[in-house]
């Protein structure tokens, strides 16, 4: 009986506090200790070193951000400072994801292996590195668990040799900036499953994917041609299509492909077997490549449910989606996402085009079109037996405050609001930190 | 069925079962659990209940909320890496204020989604800013001890300190 009462006297104790807490203005001082804990882990989720910032706010800050191991197994080395002992005190032993940044002083790099030879390499899961000194053998073999590796070079590019990489057997993400293949031979990663690759030559795109990965159970692939100012090497050449070959190459589990710059992007495409393939993300396309590849989608006999376009080359959208409508586009896209300049012409012919699924237009920051060609594209879809569920009109310079319940009254919801949503959709590999 | 909700102020919301239902503490009451602890309290046999801890203008914005997601799965446990759809984010906007008050009220009624959302808003206004921005903004007083400064400055000098410990 005596408990009772002592649970009940803590049970009012707990709810007067809390009534005392509701009476006071908002404030970081009101929220209970695990709260504050959970905004410091949203927060780190955005930036890896924000529990640095954290530990210099406040004394209680101080103090539950210390308590919190899980905080500190991002690692950053930078000239900023080594930190690799106190890291190591503080996640109990447990880092697991190390950052090696450009701006490390090379004097002190034997210092750096010193140092990290106490960090238990072995547990590491990520690893970016800017530091192409410390892409070697004796370094990477000690790292059996990396699952996630990005390499970022920037200036001039690195060629990576395989050999260096072999030991690294879990590798599951595989993110390369301005680093190139050593040659065609495949990877030798059997667990990779999503790879991208950003660089200045549009033959090592191309063959990254009909080569390298060739034979790997992809399921995310992102392939991005960085500005070039040399045309020539954004265009395969002669020997570059030879040496590509005419093989069609199989990725039966690939399910999301996104393909950037100004490119030939048919080369690829037109070579490419991907039966699964759900979503598209063409972004920064030239106008005869995406007309291209538009025709390929048939053949590709994905079914494909989002497509998101993104250009300011009116003309690659136009005649691309006009290919995809004459040929009664893919019946079972749900989602597809315009960038760019559209005409109302353009809007009017979709919404008489054939797609029975399509639900959501999303026309974010799209130029060019009038608010009347929104109503009778609403109005058509309804017409032709397939109405849209939704439209998104986020960032449209030519939406008016009378547009949005004009719409919403002959039948989809409007979203509408200043921002506009990155190109990349919501639920792809994100290479993120992640805590658990 | 309906449920009346009852604010702070003593403003009544008519909410439909599904919608009641996202909040965690609604959904026991509709049990008879939590009436012990004082968290709410019927106010007849028609099921008002009154939330004492939550003012009018924050429970109508929570509510929203609970609309917009009366048909889904509540959320039972959540991740700091998980990511918000557009609307989410639109939703909790970047009012400090108002979204410790909703954090604060998330907690408060057990709504794991929301709760989880208001720490991402909360996370979006700090990222960028250093420690004395986030003071400013928040009215924290930076009330370290004498120790802890030292220690500090040990930190942010580990570099100078690991090469020259004397």
């Amino acid at each position: 009986m005596g408990h009772i009462d002592s649970s009940l006297q803590d049970s009012s104790a707990t709810v007067h506090a809390t009534a005392e807490r509701a009476s006071m203005p908002a404030s970081i001082y009101a929220l209970p200790t695990e709260l504050i804990g959970e905004i410091l882990e949203a927060w780190q989720a955005l930036d890896p070193s924000a529990p640095e910032s954290a530990v210099c706010v406040c004394r209680s800050w101080r103090s539950i951000a210390l308590s919190m191991s899980t905080l500190w197994r991002v690692l950053t080395l930078g000239s900023a400072g080594i930190k690799v002992p106190l890291w190591h005190t503080r996640s109990h032993g447990r880092i697991e994801h190390l950052r090696l940044l450009a701006n490390a002083i090379p004097r002190y790099f034997p210092m750096f292996g010193t140092l990290l030879d106490s960090a238990q390499l072995a547990r590491l899961c990520s690893l970016e590195c800017r530091l192409p000194e410390w892409l070697r053998y004796d370094v990477l073999r000690r790292m059996p668990q990396l699952r996630n590796l990005r390499v970022v070079i920037t200036g001039n590019p690195v060629t990576l040799v395989w050999e260096v990489l072999a030991s690294l057997e879990s590798l599951r993400i595989l993110d390369l900036v301005n680093a190139y293949p050593q040659d065609d031979r495949p990877l030798p990663f059997p667990k990779l499953r999503v790879v991208r690759l950003q660089c200045h030559e549009g033959a090592h795109l191309l063959r990254f994917l009909l080569k390298t990965c060739s034979g790997l159970p992809l399921e995310e692939a992102a392939l991005s041609l960085r500005q070039a100012g040399d045309k020539a090497i954004t265009h395969p050449n002669e020997r570059d299509l030879v040496n590509l070959g005419s093989a069609r190459c199989d990725y039966e589990s690939l399910r999301h492909l996104r393909l950037e710059g100004k490119m030939d992007w048919h080369l690829l495409t037109s070579r490419l077997y991907l039966p699964d393939l759900r979503t598209i993300v063409m972004n920064n396309f030239p106008s005869p490549s995406a007309a291209a590849c538009f025709g390929d989608l048939r053949p590709l006999e994905a079914p494909i449910r989002s497509l998101t376009i993104s250009t300011h080359d009116h003309l690659a959208i136009e005649e691309g989606l006009s290919i995809l409508i004459q040929l009664e586009g893919v019946p079972t896209l749900e989602h597809l996402r315009i960038t760019g300049y559209l005409s109302d012409t353009f809007l009017d012919g979709l919404g008489e085009a054939y797609q029975p699924n399509l639900a959501h237009i999303d026309l974010s920051g799209c130029e060019g079109v009038s608010p009347a060609a929104a109503v009778r594209l609403a109005i058509a879809r309804i017409e032709s037996g397939h109405p849209l569920r939704r439209i998104t009109l986020n960032g449209c310079p030519w939406v008016t405050p009378d547009l949005i319940p004009l719409v919403q009254d002959i039948g989809p919801t409007v979203e509408y609001s200043q921002r506009i949503a990155p190109i990349i959709p919501r639920g792809w590999s994100n290479w993120t930190f992640a805590q658990r | 069925m309906s449920i009346t909700l009852i604010s702070k102020e003593g403003a009544q919301f008519l909410v439909s079962k599904p919608v009641a239902d996202r909040i965690g503490v609604v959904r026991d009451c509709a049990y008879g659990a939590d009436f012990w602890l004082g968290y709410a309290v019927a106010t007849d046999d028609s099921m008002g209940i009154t939330l004492a801890n939550v003012t009018s203008s924050i429970l109508s914005k929570i509510l929203v909320w609970c609309e917009h997601y009366k048909d889904m799965e509540p959320l039972v446990d959540g991740d700091s890496n998980m990511e918000f759809p557009e609307w989410d984010m639109a939703y909790i906007g970047h009012d400090m204020n108002q979204i410790l008050f909703v954090l604060e009220a998330a907690d408060y009624l057990h709504i794991p989604g929301l709760l989880l959302l208001a720490c991402k808003g909360i996370a979006d206004v700090l990222d960028g800013r250093n420690p004395r921005g986030i003071c400013d903004l928040l009215g924290i007083v930076m009330d370290f001890s004498h120790r802890q400064e030292v220690d500090m400055d040990k930190e942010n000098g580990y570099w100078r300190w690991f090469l020259h410990p004397t």
